[in-house]
């Protein structure tokens, strides 16, 4: 019995495999290339949320000359209630129009609702 | 500071009040929603809010079903509706999954359960049939039973 | 530290590995579109979070990261098969429908021998019965063997790819050479 298997030569033939693949899949592949180099980190993530004032002085600088600080955190808070609640509101909305679609496909589906359903 | 966070959860309180409308009567439903949501009629006033909202909206979809959709709609409105909150989450998420799976493996699933439901349809007529057979066994036998005596 | 990576060398890297990496992942999902996204999902992976690691730590990086996507889309599509077996009858397919490659082994031993062998067909069906066992084989034997004889990864480097001990590496390679052996043999095929 041969149990003497040449991991070697089964390395050649798949070798020789790869250089039969289809133009396509090659195609494919060198996409999937580009697509990843363009998405290549050149370095560690320089930008950070600096709270102490470290980031930009210029910046930081610019803002207590102009505005004071309690006036400049109301004015900071406002924006972000205002994003956070159109969003909250927009995604509630949405979600809810994804339900409703869901909920008529399982009341009118041709599979019966047991189906889906734990008891 | 502190005002800061007053306003904020001010805020973020009127957004929670106005994503929740509030309850809406039976008799307030348009009646195009009625329509749709009759059989629902009797506990309708009894739903949670965000139960009757999620129903109402179901009914926008609901002119635009053909017959044998909207007969279904109306036939499992009332077990849906009887569900609790987590089963029909845990349904949506089921569906939502089985549509993902590829076009002929739902076919096939469709399939096995319209053969299981005409195997349960004979099944219980057989069983139907079996039982009518035993009553007028059982009919026959008392029959016989309380024939008098008729001596010869 | 090494020198960083640059995109030469990125790019470089990707494009000796990127047929043996489909090649990997066919085998493991047996769909050349599944298989295709994987691969790109891997690069596009290495890419983001490795891109600026020196050149030679690229070889072990990604094929830590192919293993993992691989073994992740298997994960979900078991999920989802899952669904195709409500009821037990129902046999969930395991992919799309493929040309079973020794479907040509079938045909050509109920022909009458030519006089001269054809190599080049008899190599092509070779390698198709290679590539038929080696996708039947357990996904961690397959990927042991694969990682230690066509990548050419040391044991100590294959159980960092594959996060297992080395004696684990070597048990599944040796499992894996085997089966293959008794398959090639059961086919009458000598290498």
């Amino acid at each position: 019995m041969n149990t003497e298997l040449e991991p070697i030569k089964i390395k050649q033939l798949l070798d020789r495999s790869t250089r039969q693949m289809s133009g396509q899949v090659l195609l494919s592949l060198s996409r999937a290339r580009q697509k990843a180099l363009e998405r290549q980190s050149a370095h560690a993530p320089a930008f950070t949320l600096a709270s102490n004032g470290a980031g930009h002085p210029h910046v930081n600088d610019w803002m207590h000359w102009v505005l004071p600080h309690s006036v400049q955190q109301m004015i900071i808070a406002a924006l972000l209630a205002s994003v956070v609640v159109s969003g909250v509101s927009y995604w509630h909305h949405a979600e809810e129009q994804r339900i409703g679609e869901l909920d008529v496909a399982i009341l009118t589906d041709e599979l019966p609702i047991e189906v889906f359903v734990d008891h | 500071m502190r005002k800061l966070l007053i306003l904020l959860s001010w805020v973020l309180a009127l957004a929670g009040v106005s994503a929740n409308a509030l309850a809406e009567p039976w008799r307030s439903l348009t009646p195009a929603q009625q329509e749709a949501l009759a059989p629902l009629s009797q506990q309708w006033d009894g739903l949670p809010e965000l139960q009757q909202q999620r129903l109402l909206k179901t009914t926008k979809h609901y002119p635009r079903l053909n017959l044998e959709q909207k007969q279904r709609f109306r036939e499992r409105l009332v077990v849906w509706s009887k569900l609790t909150p987590k089963q029909r989450e845990a349904a949506r998420k089921k569906y939502k999954a089985f549509s993902k799976v590829p076009a002929e493996n739902r076919e096939q699933v469709k399939q096995i359960v319209k053969q299981k439901a005409a195997e349960d349809e004979m099944k219980k007529a057989g069983e139907a049939q079996k039982a009518a057979e035993d009553e007028m066994k059982k009919a026959g036998d008392t029959q016989k039973v309380e024939e008098p005596y008729r001596p010869y | 530290m090494g020198k960083l990576a640059s995109h030469a060398e990125l790019s470089q890297f990707l494009g000796s590995v990127e047929r043996r990496a489909y090649k990997h992942a066919v085998f493991a999902v047996r769909n050349e579109h599944d298989a295709l996204d994987i691969v790109q999902d891997a690069m596009v992976k290495l890419a983001e979070k490795y891109g600026s690691k020196p050149a030679g730590e690229l070889p072990l990086l990604f094929q830590r990261i192919l293993q993992n996507t691989i073994r992740d889309f298997c994960r979900r599509r078991k999920v989802r098969m899952a669904w195709t077996t409500l009821f037990s009858s129902l046999q969930p397919k395991d992919g799309e429908e493929e040309f079973d490659p020794l479907d040509v082994l079938e045909d050509s031993e109920n022909q009458s021998a030519p006089a001269t062998p054809d190599e080049s067909l008899q190599q092509k069906q070779t390698i198709a019965l290679i590539e038929h066992e080696l996708s039947n084989l357990p996904a961690r034997q397959r990927e042991a063997f694969l990682l230690r004889y066509w990548e050419g990864l040391d044991t100590a480097d294959a159980a960092k790819a594959m996060n297992c001990a080395e004696g684990s590496v070597k048990t599944h390679c040796s499992r894996a050479t085997h089966t293959l052996a008794a398959a090639l043999e059961a086919k009458g095929v000598k290498l």
